[in-house]
């Protein structure tokens, strides 16, 4: 896909989804507010899942970690929503950094390891630290813009997922993204190439980590309430699987992955709690039997009709 | 309180020790991690609880049964979903982990949120030291988990089993050339991964009851065993187990009870900070 | 050039390599030969930095280089093929020539895609620039690794038998390769290979390496007289 055509399908989407407020009721739009929410997600840890081939347990986390950031800076320090996201997309990037940094020298199966450590540990904290973060009740966070309207955030969150949408076809477009494919296809070889693979692996999760913050933040302010729901091993999951299913490594993959799956579990959370069962179950028979997800499946089973990566 | 501590300390690193060896046995020969074995831990603790109080078999029966169960269950879930990803970590990850979750919620659709709890197998407490109490089901489960690590280490280093997993672990290649069935080997050893989770599990369901997310803080802290120990090393799992458990416990009582956990995790970032090949680690990478 | 001083390299308690010492002249192409499990291809991964050598030194341009990492080795100018070819599968012949051209020390002002596609016409491969690499048959994928390595601006480029499964026609055009790469690049070449002819009548000294240990060292008419790599060769 060529750059220009990459921007007119961004931009006409995009254009399609600005007519969404006029047509959908309250309830309706806040389901797609919650997809454009798990598209930033999934698009971003595939970044580093997809592309560079590391599974990093910490995405929740580092949304958690966004969405803290901004939330306790407006409430204790006054700071602006603006200026709290923009802390909170920076603190999930550098502690991302250090996390890499420390991890990545060993490989992939350190970097799981210390995430899920990492993520476990940060909800702990959370739940301890109840004076500053009111622990399981949730802190109670002012909204983006005063006074409150769904359909203004909605398009903050469409600003944030096209931003996202375009930071990862800069990045896996750039020279970097052509390191980050070497190295998960072959470590060894894109070593004797004088890639530097620490580098690579880091950088890539720094800055999955970064906009992971960002979204984290900004749906925070949506919510008005966080909670630690957010960087929860469940919303992880919800995120690995929407990636998993749509498509790891292809670009529309987890786009097409986060709104079935957002859709679907609003469907199936009217027969109760069993939406997690299934997905579960989904994603395990697509990850074993087709592990290139949805878009693989249609580039399978629709060769001519041009759906690349 | 101090001995209370060390004793708590002793017996959840005994746990842990048994847990982090079925980590590492799966890990050092067929490089894969097994995010889901804590919940292949609770599902023992269920198995057992299933056996014991609502079949009415002995303790101990129920116990071995349910290890059993876990080891053939472990077998099914190497063939059917471990083995196709040889080759390709990311998705050994990605599988368990999602494993994980699906048992976690599997377990909570069978057997709902509320704890359970197998029988003991001993009742009262024993002074010890003259100077505190300490119940006798504590120090069962310290001396049955300590007779099964000690049971692991003979198997692994006096039999016939053990030479084929310790040639497979430091070089698979050659192995296979010399008449090692690793495919086998792998079923093999995935499913005794998973048993020595039971065992940890059966051993510790008595006196910490199950619930269908008790197994994660479990399987963290015999991941970070594995860590601290170094990769694929035994001793380093029994060593490192033992700390997690007194570090955790003194922790708990000394500093805060609700930063239990951090502890451990604190120690994982000291490690890979100053030690990343770990206590006992000599693996290249 | 290249020299190595007592390298030795032990897995466990055996050495696959011991007290190798050997100096490449620039300019030259120097083969390394020696039965299966010699150690050859260990000499090869101790000095590009796959794994630090237990003990000795590996001295490049006159500075020392044992023991660093893979990537630093490579842009300080030593480019290397491996024995099995390891392609990128998933991506296209120029963009696995161009992750080299994108990693080079001295960046390129053109855009990587010139360079590298200049680089897959020079070892026959223009043709085939926008196939993904699993598509590409053996030697094709030989000569991939071959551009790879070119394509990293290497002064040392060293060749891991790189005539493997080759029919004679396609043994001959490799041959006129690499000594054009020596003669017209100025590369020194460092090769190791099991097909005789080819190594004997194109390399101008021959290291004969076997159990681990260096046997001799010297033209290939020597080594080719020598008594002790007949023995070698044919065993007790």
């Amino acid at each position: 896909m060529s750059y220009k055509r990459f921007y007119v399908i961004l931009f006409l989407a995009s254009g399609l989804f600005c007519l969404l407020p006029l047509v959908l009721d309250l309830y309706r739009l806040h389901v797609v507010i919650v997809s454009l929410f798990y598209v930033m997600m999934a698009a971003s840890w595939n970044l580093i899942a997809g592309y560079t081939g590391q599974v990093s347990f910490a995405h929740a986390a580092f949304a958690g970690i966004g969405a803290y950031t901004s939330g306790i800076l407006t409430v204790k320090a006054g700071m602006t929503s603006w200026l709290g996201v923009a802390t909170g997309t920076l603190t999930a990037g550098v502690t991302g950094l250090g996390v890499g940094f420390l991890c990545l020298r060993m490989g992939g199966i350190y970097l799981s390891l210390t995430t899920l450590g990492f993520s476990e540990i940060l909800r702990i904290i959370i739940t301890n630290e109840y004076d500053i973060t009111r622990g399981t009740m949730g802190l109670q966070i002012p909204p983006m813009i005063a006074p409150y309207s769904k359909a203004v955030h909605f398009f903050i969150l469409l600003a944030g997922t096209l931003l996202t949408l375009i930071v990862v076809y800069k990045i896996i477009h750039s020279n970097m993204g052509l390191n980050f494919r070497a190295v998960q296809n072959d470590e060894r070889a894109a070593r004797s190439l004088g890639v530097n693979v620490i580098r690579v692996r880091v950088l890539a999760f720094a800055v999955s980590s970064a906009l992971a913050g960002l979204a984290g933040a900004i749906y925070g302010h949506y919510l008005m309430l966080i909670t630690p729901e957010i960087p929860s091993l469940d919303l992880q999951f919800f995120v690995l699987s929407m990636a998993v299913i749509g498509g790891l490594g292809s670009f529309a993959g987890p786009i097409i992955g986060s709104f079935a799956l957002t859709i679907l579990s609003e469907y199936i959370r009217a027969y109760g709690e069993y939406h997690v069962l299934v997905f579960g179950l989904v994603a395990l028979a697509m990850a074993r039997f087709a592990p290139q997800g949805i878009m693989g499946l249609a580039r399978q089973f629709m060769p001519a009709s041009g759906v690349r990566q | 309180m101090l001995p209370m501590a060390l004793m708590n300390g002793l017996v959840m690193g005994v746990i842990y020790a048994l847990a982090a060896l079925g980590v590492s046995l799966v890990v050092g020969i067929m490089n894969v991690i097994n995010f889901a074995h804590g919940e292949f831990y609770i599902l023992a603790g269920y198995f057992s609880y299933l056996f014991a109080d609502t079949l009415g078999l002995n303790p101990i029966l129920s116990m071995s049964l349910a290890v059993g169960m876990v080891f053939l269950f472990g077998i099914v879930i190497e063939y059917t979903i471990i083995r196709p990803t040889y080759g390709n970590h990311m998705y050994s990850l990605i599988l368990t982990f999602i494993l994980s979750i699906v048992l976690q919620n599997a377990y909570l659709l069978i057997f709902g949120p509320y704890p359970k709890k197998p029988p003991g197998w001993v009742k009262g407490a024993t002074n010890i030291f003259g100077d505190f109490c300490y119940g006798n089901q504590r120090l069962a489960a310290l001396a049955a988990g300590t007779v099964l690590i000690v049971a692991v280490f003979l198997l692994i280093k006096k039999t016939w089993f053990g030479r084929m997993i310790r040639a497979a672990s430091q070089d698979r290649e050659m192995a296979e050339l010399n008449g090692v069935n690793t495919a086998l080997l792998n079923t093999f050893s995935f499913g005794l991964g998973c048993a020595l989770a039971a065992a940890a599990g059966v051993v510790l369901a008595p006196v910490f009851p199950v619930t269908p997310t008790s197994g994660v803080p479990v399987a963290l802290t015999a991941f970070v065993v594995v860590v601290l120990g170094g990769m694929g090393s035994m001793w380093g799992c029994v060593i490192g187990g033992l700390i997690l458990g007194l570090v955790e416990n003194l922790g708990a009582a000394f500093i805060s009870t609700g930063y239990k956990h951090l502890f451990g995790f604190i120690i994982l970032i000291v490690v890979l900070a100053v030690k990343p090949s770990g206590l006992f680690g000599s693996r290249e990478t | 050039m290249l020299e190595g001083k007592e390298l030795t390299k032990r897995f466990g308690g055996i050495a696959a390599l011991s007290q190798v010492s050997f100096a490449l002249p620039e300019g030259l192409i120097v083969g390394l030969i020696g039965p299966n499990g010699a150690g050859k291809t260990t000499l090869f991964n101790s000095i590009a930095g796959a794994f630090k050598p237990s003990s000795g030194q590996v001295i490049f341009k006159g500075k020392e280089i044992t023991g660093l990492s893979t990537d630093r080795i490579c842009r300080r100018g030593i480019a290397r093929t491996f024995q099995v070819t390891r392609p990128f599968d998933e991506m296209t012949c120029l963009e696995n020539v161009g992750v080299a051209v994108i990693n080079r020390a001295r960046p390129v002002s053109s855009p990587w895609r010139d360079a590298a596609y200049e680089t897959l016409r020079f070892v026959g491969l223009g043709n085939q620039a926008d196939l993904e690499a699993k598509r590409l048959n053996l030697i094709e994928k030989k000569r991939l690794e071959m551009a790879r390595a070119l394509a990293t601006e290497p002064s040392l480029l060293m060749l891991d038998e790189v005539l493997g499964g080759l029919n004679s026609r396609e043994i001959g055009e490799a041959v006129d390769l690499i000594r054009k790469l020596r003669d017209e690049w100025g590369l020194t070449v460092f090769w190791i290979e099991h097909v005789m002819g080819a190594i004997m009548s194109t390399a101008q000294r021959i290291i004969v390496l076997d159990q681990g240990k260096k046997l001799m060292e010297g033209t290939p008419e020597e080594v080719a007289e020598d008594r002790r790599v007949i023995h070698a060769y044919l065993g007790e």
